[in-house]
């Protein structure tokens, strides 16, 4: 059994704060339980003790004398923190819907409760919540509307009047429920024990889960990654908006923005993530009343060539294949249409098709074993209403386990009687073809699982890595210098050409030949980021007399510009022949930790933005399809005449750094810029790297 | 040959605009050397002193940049010349050849290169060359620093050349010589020289041009930072000035936009902020360069602080000037 399964079907519940007067909280609560048929035992406890709707009321909640699987509660916080501990004594599951908690900057008194809850062993969902729905016993314990439909869709909120509107809308729908959870505060039971919960559960089948944060992500992705095949889930994120800016030292830290990085890990987890809430709920709903696809092939039936195209649009712009076998759909459809009817798809009865033609088209659609999936649009002509409407609905009630199919009725009142009576009969109507298209989509994605691909050792000098970390520690320093973060990723198994710290003329002129020309040099120094900005940067070197200048000439330039800054020496490192520059980076993120950053450089990241993210680390296979999705891809591929780079060489590196930054945990921020990548190879030109330092 | 040697207690006093005076007005074949070099300028990956530039681009002179100046820093000198007195003593042979008049320029201090025998009393020992001091500042500063010399007991010294004087007083003649140290001329004010062109400024700070281009050439004589409000800025006696060079964050669109329609030599964009494309196009039309550059306003306003007005080859203005004010020197007495 589920650790939390006597809270979603407790076979007792105390309402702490429960009241005599109707309208509050307290009192709808107990109404509600009451009137959702629900069979355990109810124990209201109010000091004034009494009767509320012929149940008796404790005084205490001690006074009861059995243990209580869930325990509500709706006296004030301040009332909350102190009866916190006898409730604890007596229950396994605390529901507070009290709100005044940390949502209005009271973290003392929320941090109290799951404390003393966890003295007793007692767990808190909320505080700041509405309350809990759940199928199984039945049980209503929320102060929102009383009537909900039982179903197989589950609706975990952390938003408590989005949640309570969603019951509204739910009945509205006719959208059966497994669970309503509202999740508030989330001071203790969080979004990812209530999924583990809801994935085993036998009346869900599937999850609209709405969050504006995540403390967890890294377990919030692993329990939905682990779901069972039967199980799906749709998320709706709220917070699109960019972050602020934030003084990082790394171009990955400034771009990594908090809902980039939520985009990228839920599409690295094949989570499927609504832009709306009214996307959420067609998705949900549709999902949650059709059977899997069992292939690509979709099939619009219409009866106005307008509507079809407009829906043959859409489906192109969601990736949806349509049907093309002429001799089938000829075979499946021909003979339902006039002669000036069209059977190639999207199939169009023509403008005469009412019931009959609807349900002869319909029925051979669901027959055809090569048609997976049917898209039915109705343009109202104002007739015939009575008789369509029951074609369809007998028609798919006939086959509703068959292969999924979606109704879009465009028109007036005829149209929306419509959609209102296949909506009753659990049957996904829509309004808007764009709607049903989507909806659609979010079906065939729902039910595809990601492979990932696995993870494989890499030989990693930890020792080196270490040593490296140590000696900037020790001094204080967060900023390691560009010769530090070279060592480090050279540690890993990353290809960076050979290089040197010269801190004299002649230490550089030597390095240089050691290395061959031309070489590179540049400043090293933790007060100087941007090098070329000061004059701390020298090109194409070609001898040892150049070298002796350009020495002089950097060690100059940075006393002027930078006067401050500690110069630690020059870098003198191979000059590389041209090819294209990328970055790869990685930055520390509050929801999911270590985050890796790829995408080519130069005005493609600093203007472009065009980047792209995956919490590390990453499977190689993950990887390609990483660097997949940015815009500028096809220059990698090779565009006029230029020859393919080298794929391989930018996965493995964007691979050993995932790794690198999950092992090290202290690595912060990390930036190779560039990353130039050639035909065959990539070798690093520049790397920052900060890491953590206690103060 | 006359040998002058021309060094000064403080930085910017003006060696190389007395150097520059001698030059003109003495009329003579001439060379010059800067052994150890304070201004530098990165041309075609070699480091040269930027007043050795000047000086040959100025009077057609044959002798390259790089022959005229040992280096500016001690490691690369010794790493070239591990006997620089040596080298000194070589490049003086070669450098002086035909010539009536050779002109040394110190380096920041007397002192400087003083390791390395470089210094200027021993090279003042080393090749017979006689020492006139540059001396600036107000009329006490002066004093201060010509008693002080006096007190040094400097061996061929030839005397002191007052520069960047605002009002000459006759008085003061007296109170040098009254100190032992003979008064050799005096430059004025120039005020000319003071103006930096906004493509040297540019330079100087790594600036992206990203408007403006054909303004490059304006002049700056006065900076502003512009940390007000738009309508504040404009009602500012200093925004009032000319020629002046605004600096301000890339982000201060209403300020910026005031800036471009009221006038200006320039205008530095900070913090890597580039504004809209509009306020491009309307510096673009006004000719007013637009720099951006990465640190913030404060940090730039030092940078620009620092920044030591040069004279550009090009500007024969400002050369006819020091020219022109160069009578008041006592070039007879230097060279006699």
């Amino acid at each position: 059994m589920h650790y939390l399964e006597p809270l979603f079907n407790p076979k007792s519940v105390a309402i702490v704060g429960a009241s005599h007067h109707e309208g509050k909280i307290g009192h709808t609560v107990v109404k509600n339980i009451v009137e959702s048929g629900y069979k355990g035992k109810i124990y209201p406890v109010n000091p004034k003790g009494g009767e509320i709707l012929g149940l008796k009321v404790y005084k205490n909640i001690l006074e009861i004398e059995e243990d209580i699987d869930v325990a509500i509660i709706t006296v004030p916080a301040n009332v909350a923190v102190n009866v916190i501990d006898d409730v604890a004594k007596k229950a396994k599951f605390i529901i507070v819907i009290t709100s005044g908690f940390s949502e209005v900057g009271n973290i003392e008194g929320e941090k109290k409760l799951v404390e003393t809850a966890k003295k007793h062993g007692s767990r808190i969902l909320g505080p700041n919540v509405f309350g809990i729905y759940s199928a199984k016993p039945p049980i209503n314990a929320t102060f929102g509307p009383s009537k909900i439909k039982k179903g197989n869709i589950a609706v975990v909120s952390q938003s408590g009047a989005l949640g309570i509107a969603m019951i509204g809308r739910a009945s509205e729908e006719n959208m059966g429920l497994s669970a309503m959870v509202s999740i508030g505060n989330k001071a203790d039971l969080t979004e990812v024990e209530i999924l583990s919960y809801l994935f085993q559960d036998e009346y869900t089948r599937v999850v609209f889960l709405y969050i504006e944060g995540l403390e967890n992500g890294r377990e919030f992705l692993d329990i939905i990654r682990k779901r069972p095949p039967n199980k799906s889930i749709i998320v709706l994120k709220a917070g699109r908006s960019k972050a602020g800016a934030r003084a990082v030292a790394s171009h990955t830290g400034s771009l990594a923005g908090s809902d980039a990085v939520f985009d990228a890990a839920f599409r690295q987890a094949g989570i499927l993530r609504a832009d709306s809430l009214e996307d959420g709920l067609n998705w949900v709903t549709t999902v949650a009343l059709s059977p899997a696809p069992k292939g690509k092939n979709v099939v619009i039936i219409t009866n106005g060539g307008g509507l079809g195209v407009i829906a043959a649009d859409a489906c192109e712009k969601y990736g949806l294949h349509l049907f093309d076998d002429m001799e089938v759909l000829k075979k499946t459809f021909q003979d339902v249409m006039p002669e000036f009817g069209s059977y190639k798809n999207p199939v169009d009865l023509t403008g005469q098709a009412g019931g009959k033609e609807y349900r002869e088209a319909l029925e051979r659609a669901f027959k055809e074993d090569s048609i997976h999936a049917i898209l039915a649009l109705y343009c109202d002509r104002g007739d015939s209403i009575e008789e369509l409407k029951e074609a369809l609905i007998e028609v798919h009630k006939k086959y509703r386990n068959v292969k999924p199919a979606l109704y879009t009725l465009f028109g007036g009142e005829g149209a929306t009687s419509i959609i209102q009576a296949l909506k009753r009969e659990g049957i996904p109507a829509f309004s808007d073809v764009e709607d049903a298209v989507s909806s659609l989509y979010a079906l065939y994605k729902v039910n595809e699982r990601k492979d990932e691909g696995e993870l494989e050792e890499i030989e990693m000098d930890e020792e080196k890595i270490k040593e490296v970390i140590e000696n900037a520690r020790k001094e204080r320093r967060n900023k390691l210098l560009s010769h530090e973060a070279k060592e480090i990723l050279k540690a890993v198994g990353i290809d960076v050409p050979e290089f040197y710290l010269a801190k004299s003329i002649d230490d550089a002129i030597e390095a240089a030949n050691k290395i061959g020309y031309p070489v590179v040099m540049k400043v090293v120094s933790e007060d100087i980021i941007h090098k070329t900005d000061v004059g701390g940067v020298v090109l194409n070197i070609e001898n040892e007399k150049e070298v002796a200048e350009a020495f002089e000439a950097i060690m100059e330039n940075c006393k002027r510009n930078v006067p401050h800054a500690n110069i630690r020496g020059i870098e003198i490192s191979k000059m590389l022949p041209k090819g294209i520059e990328t970055i790869v980076g990685s930055t520390t993120d509050a929801s999911f930790g270590k985050v890796v950053m790829f995408g080519l450089g130069g005005i493609y990241v600093e203007v472009m933005k065009d980047v792209t993210f995956r919490v590390a680390p990453v499977p190689k296979k993950e990887i390609r399809r990483m660097i997949r999705e940015i815009e500028s891809y096809p220059l990698l591929m090779g565009v006029r005449g230029e020859k393919r780079k080298d794929i391989d060489a930018i996965v493995d590196t964007i691979y050993r750094v995932g790794l690198l930054v999950d092992k090290f945990k202290e690595i912060v921020e990390l930036d190779i810029n560039p990353l130039i990548v050639y035909e065959k190879g990539a070798k690093v030109v520049d790397a920052r790297m900060v890491i953590k330092v206690e103060k | 040959m006359k040998k002058i040697i021309i060094t000064s207690l403080e930085k910017r006093a003006g060696k190389t605009t007395v150097a520059l005076a001698l030059a003109l007005k003495a009329n003579k074949k001439f060379g010059y050397f800067k052994p150890i070099g304070d201004n530098p300028l990165y041309k075609e990956k070699k480091i040269i002193d930027y007043d050795a530039f000047l000086f040959r681009e100025v009077f057609g002179m044959d002798t390259l940049p790089e022959e005229m100046c040992l280096g500016l820093h001690h490691s690369k000198i010794l790493h070239f010349y591990p006997d620089a007195k040596e080298e000194f003593k070589k490049r003086m042979e070669k450098l002086n050849q035909g010539k009536e008049l050779f002109i040394i320029e110190g380096g920041e201090y007397p002192w400087k290169g003083a390791s390395l025998g470089l210094d200027v009393f021993s090279i003042s020992k080393e090749i017979g060359g006689e020492i006139i001091f540059v001396v600036s500042g107000d009329y006490h500063n002066i004093l201060d620093e010509i008693t002080y010399i006096s007190k040094m007991n400097v061996e061929n010294l030839k005397g002191v050349i007052l520069n960047m004087i605002d009002e000459f007083n006759e008085k003061i003649i007296e109170e040098i010589e009254s100190k032992g140290v003979k008064f050799l001329g005096y430059l004025p004010e120039i005020k000319k020289l003071k103006a930096v062109k906004v493509s040297y400024i540019a330079e100087k700070l790594f600036a992206k041009v990203v408007a403006g281009e054909n303004g490059l050439d304006n002049y700056v004589e006065n900076v502003f930072i512009a940390a007000l409000s738009a309508p504040e800025i404009k009602r500012h006696p200093d925004f009032k000035k000319k020629n002046k060079l605004i600096i301000t964050g890339g982000d201060r669109a209403d300020v910026i936009t005031a800036c471009v329609e009221n006038g200006t030599s320039g205008i530095i964009l900070t913090n890597n902020i580039v504004p809209s494309a509009n306020i491009l196009a309307r510096a673009n039309e006004k000719g007013i360069p637009l720099l951006s550059v990465r640190p913030d306003t404060y940090t730039v306003a030092k940078l620009v602080e620092n920044i030591q007005p040069v004279i550009l080859p090009e500007e024969k203005d400002k050369l006819d000037e020091i020219e022109k004010e160069a009578e008041n020197i006592k070039i007879e007495e230097i060279l006699g």
